[in-house]
């Protein structure tokens, strides 16, 4: 508010880090994604090497995406969000570059680690404990950073995109810390200290939290702020996304059983569970309308603009998978669904459509603003949605039809009470639709090469962007 | 005990919830949650990014 403010620069270096990491940790992820679908469809490619078999790879191509590429594009927005919103530079430099370095040492062991079979088994929270400890301090190193730099501000309203991020940053470190309590028993093997079926119902409720926190909270922070931003229109309905914001806190939170339909877990928390997912698709959808309809009255900005494109097919594909994934969790359907690849293709909507397709429309917007310098190429944007929809659509499409048919095949029953198809008949049903969904993740991972190659033309002899931080309208 | 606590916890964080729907919904609410969404929008963020500072728009 003093004119010695004006000196101050926003701190652009650690988000430049974050999204370059962002395009380089996504072709990686999904290079591996691509290995693994490949292993599916022709198990030989698996060249019985322990750390080359599926089974060692699939658990970094989730890491990898999900943390990695998703969790750089999660620091590099929301390090952007905070410092332009709150007109305030990054709290603790030292403390934000710590939490780059940190990210990726965690991705680096996780990288030794996992193919060399260090696993705790929990999914999405494999790492072994020494890991976990580090992820728990950069966790809180970032909340720090974020949190401190939102004490800095110098407007008086905290804009809802950080309510989103600051969620997010505060699950993630509560679901991290108590969902990886173990007792160690050696220098990379630990137990958890949960048994049975508590252990089980404390595995996802951290897992579909997860889901709910980082990668929908999270994200839905960037829908908050680059959709306003690249559409130049405000968010279509303030008071929604506040009410947005703590219906998805109140509510995320419970949904978790429905990982455990028909299993050891209580009927009564099963149905809970089940109700609760029911309920979580009025906050998703109000969510989803607020965010596409912040285009309402320029539509037309959708044709000639592929970043738009990006971000509000993402939102589409958002409301698509959070329609899916309540009806997924009624329990009848799920006699269906679950552990078939109807899970796999659910899974993928979100992360390929909503994530990641949100994660690129940003990494569009954020590039040019932090090398200022515009796009290389506008028609390269273009060409990588088209490509990289037309790999969700048969991603998505090939696991509908292949889980379905499985969750068929497994049920059906002879007059005389027998099964009517052996496993490996649903097994060799499948194979078709392994090679069309490994033809989706290809189409997928070439978008991302033709994002790098024009994002790298777009960077190559820039000077980084340096901007100072301007004194704020009055308010 | 612990249950009965948990059954208080769970309608107080219902009504605190219900009371938020209404918080933001209130008629007085409007104008500064408007003030609120242009506040992204208010901040010039062009490319190029001139280093120098450019003077913000006063509010209408």
């Amino acid at each position: 508010m003093t004119d010695s403010v004006i000196s101050e620069q926003y701190n652009y270096k650690v988000v430049r880090q974050f999204a370059i990491m962002t395009i380089i940790w996504g072709i990686v992820g999904m290079t591996v994604g691509v290995i693994i679908a490949a292993q599916l469809a022709w198990p030989v490619l698996n060249f019985d090497l322990p750390w080359f078999s599926f089974g060692r790879l699939r658990p970094l191509h989730t890491n990898a995406v999900i943390f990695a590429f998703g969790g750089s594009a999660l620091f590099a927005t929301s390090y952007y969000v905070v410092q332009r919103t709150c007109y305030a530079s990054l709290f603790s430099p030292k403390l934000a570059t710590f939490t780059f370095w940190g990210w990726q040492a965690i991705i680096l062991s996780a990288i030794v680690t996992l193919p060399l079979g260090y696993t705790s088994s929990k999914e999405y929270a494999e790492l072994e404990w020494p890991i976990d400890i580090l992820i728990a301090l950069v966790w809180v190193s970032y909340a720090v950073v974020f949190f401190g730099t939102i004490v800095k501000r110098q407007v008086k309203h905290i804009y809802v995109a950080n309510w989103f991020y600051g969620g997010f940053i505060i699950t993630v470190a509560v679901l991290h810390i108590f969902n990886s309590m173990a007792l160690p028993v050696g220098a990379l093997k630990s137990y958890s200290m949960y048994s049975g079926v508590q252990d089980a119902m404390i595995q996802w409720w951290y897992g579909h939290n997860a889901v709910g926190f980082f990668l929908t909270a999270g994200f839905l922070g960037i829908m908050y702020y680059f959709i306003p931003k690249q559409a130049n229109r405000p968010v279509y309905s303030y008071r929604l996304s506040v009410v947005h914001f703590w219906a998805i806190s109140f509510t995320y939170i419970w949904a978790g059983a429905h990982h455990l339909h028909y299993t050891a877990l209580p009927d009564w928390t099963q149905s809970l569970g089940m109700v609760m997912s029911l309920i979580l698709l009025a906050p998703s959808w109000g969510g989803m309308i607020n965010g596409i309809m912040t285009l309402s009255g320029s539509w037309e900005k959708l044709r000639t603009d592929p970043i738009l494109k990006f971000l509000i097919v993402s939102v589409s594909f958002y409301g698509m998978s959070t329609f899916e994934g309540p009806m997924m969790a009624i329990k009848t359907v799920n006699a269906l669904s679950h552990y078939t690849d109807w899970t796999i293709g659910h899974v993928h909507s979100g992360a390929l459509g909503w994530v990641a397709f949100i994660s690129i429309g940003a990494m569009y917007y954020l590039i040019p603003r932090l090398f200022n310098r515009e796009i290389y190429s506008t028609s390269l944007i273009e060409t990588h949605f088209w490509v990289s929809t037309i790999g969700v659509v048969l991603y998505i499409t090939a696991m509908w039809i292949s889980g379905i048919m499985q969750g068929l095949m497994w049920r059906a029953i002879n007059d005389d009470g027998t099964l009517t198809y052996s496993f490996i008949e649903s097994v060799q049903a499948t194979h078709p639709f392994y090679v069309i969904r490994l033809l989706g993740g290809i189409f997928f991972l070439t978008g991302m090469v033709i994002m790098a190659y024009n994002l790298a033309k777009t960077i190559a002899g820039a000077e980084p962007a340096v901007a100072d931080v301007p004194v704020p309208a009055t308010h | 005990m612990t249950s009965l606590m948990h059954s208080i916890w769970t309608v107080v964080v219902f009504v605190v919830f219900i009371g938020i729907i209404l918080w933001a919904y209130s008629g007085n609410r409007k104008k500064d949650f408007d003030e609120a969404a242009r506040l992204v929008l208010d901040e010039d963020d062009e490319i190029p990014n001139k280093p120098v500072l450019k003077k913000q728009k006063p509010e209408e």
